[in-house]
């Protein structure tokens, strides 16, 4: 026996664990149909809620970029952690760890969690601007801070996911371990959101989000063995 | 050929503080090596120390090909595993875990490969997702898991457990092709229907004196 040489690269490695995730979730249904369930709930409540005030624009701008953030934050918050936390649950996770480094399936899982993100916002955002007549004067502004914003998201999310998902509490420790690091991505977030929908490029703010991008990811990279192997 | 070797170098594994073995050590490069002993005498826990899935409290593992000792990435395909507690994702077919678990691990997932990995444990006809698998089936997929990159060492825990007649012939005759070829370690209360065990490692409760009971046939 010689044993196959390795013939894919890491991008095809990590495709690979993307697409078993996501044809995992379609075929259940139930997971990504939760997601999208509460998002729409979120939507009609707030709408129903903040709707009928009629507030002036200027006062507008701040309540709706942070109630805009709260839906998708909390829309994924019910589907992020599972990247690895089902796994484990399953016991999937032992074959899984057999074959594939932890920076290969980080990456797979965090890829399928910016698509996911990626879906919540493409019909979150407009269902929003909808129901709550949201104007948005930089639509380019807001695509760059759901981007940035989600894939900062995403990537936190899958890297706590991987380390709380071995623990007994895994909910709660990931909530409590979450909020500390989501605080520091969500208030930028709000920030250039806010100035996006007024017109202005938030330079800024969009740079602390490509910055805390940079080092979340490479956080992640560094830290993906030790959280993936025994 | 290329010729393979897996050494134990003075394993010792504790949960607790009380080691569940100790000092156990031994190389082994072609046959089958048989790892036997009561229930929790740790025979999976050291499956799992070899497959790469553990680490020792103590000692390490040592796994050669052509005299070059292979690096921890290598050995994720080098040597293959199957054990009692490994599950596969129960919404894909036993095709799609065997693609997904190759494409993961880097190698193209070719159609022909995957069938006759199936075809080889008697699971060429299943189809549907493994939720629907039966016990016996669940088995055999594992079997065919630990085969699945042609590893160079191949590591069973329990292989013939649920399997029937014509279950356990299968994994006689890959266990047995196997072992011409490399080492093969297995660990099972009852090794009557697989080849005769060149070396035993016996773990006795406790496994203080483990690796002390090895003994060539």
């Amino acid at each position: 026996m010689t044993g196959p040489r390795a013939r894919l690269g890491f991008f095809s490695r990590a495709w690979a664990v993307c697409a078993k995730d996501a044809a995992q979730e379609l075929r259940r249904r139930v997971a990504i149909a939760s997601i999208f369930f509460f998002a729409a709930t979120a939507l009609a409540l707030v709408s129903y809620a903040v709707g009928p005030f009629g507030l002036p624009p200027e006062a507008r701008s701040s309540l709706d970029a942070s109630l805009l953030w709260i839906i998708l934050f909390f829309s994924a918050a019910t589907g992020l952690p599972r990247a690895f936390v089902r796994e484990e649950e399953t016991g999937t996770g032992l074959g899984l760890r057999k074959v594939a480094s932890g920076v290969v399936v980080l990456a797979g899982k965090g890829l399928f969690n910016f698509l996911l993100f990626l879906a919540i916002a493409a019909l979150s955002v407009p269902a929003f601007a909808v129901l709550l007549e949201w104007r948005v004067a930089s639509p380019v502004a807001l695509a760059a801070v759901v981007l940035l914003g989600g894939w900062g998201l995403s990537i936190v999310s899958t890297f706590l996911s991987a380390l709380v998902a071995r623990a007994g509490q895994r909910n709660v420790l990931f909530l409590v371990v979450s909020f500390p690091l989501l605080v520091p991505l969500l208030l930028p977030a709000i920030a250039a959101t806010i100035q996006a929908s007024e017109g202005a490029v938030a330079q800024t703010p969009l740079r602390v989000l490509a910055a805390y991008d940079g080092a979340a990811t490479c956080a992640a990279y560094l830290l993906a063995a030790v959280v993936w192997e025994d | 050929m290329a010729s393979a070797r897996i050494e134990a170098i003075a394993l010792t594994k504790s949960f607790t503080g009380r080691p569940l073995f100790a000092d156990v050590s031994f190389a082994h490069d072609r046959g089958v090596l048989a790892i036997v002993g009561p229930n929790g005498s740790g025979k999976t826990t050291l499956v799992k120390i070899l497959a790469g899935l553990l680490t020792p409290t103590k000692g390490s593992v040592r796994v050669e090909r052509e005299g070059r000792e292979l690096s921890a990435e290598e050995r994720r395909f080098a040597v293959g595993w199957s054990g009692p507690d490994l599950t596969f994702y129960p919404e894909l077919t036993a095709s799609e875990n065997l693609e997904f678990f190759r494409k993961a691990a880097g190698f193209p997932a070719i159609g022909e490969d995957t069938r006759s990995s199936l075809a080889a444990v008697g699971l060429d006809g299943a189809s549907g997702p493994v939720d629907h698998f039966s016990t016996g089936m669940k088995q055999r997929l594992r079997i065919a898991f630990a085969f699945l990159l042609d590893p160079d060492v191949v590591l069973l825990d329990e292989p013939l457990s649920g399997l029937d007649a014509p279950g356990r012939q299968a994994v006689g005759r890959l266990v047995g092709a196997a072992a011409e070829r490399g080492p093969v370690v297995l660990a099972a209360p009852d090794l009557k229907e697989l080849p005769p065990p060149k070396q035993v490692i016996e773990l006795p409760t406790g496994g203080r004196d483990a690796g002390r009971g090895t003994r060539g046939t």
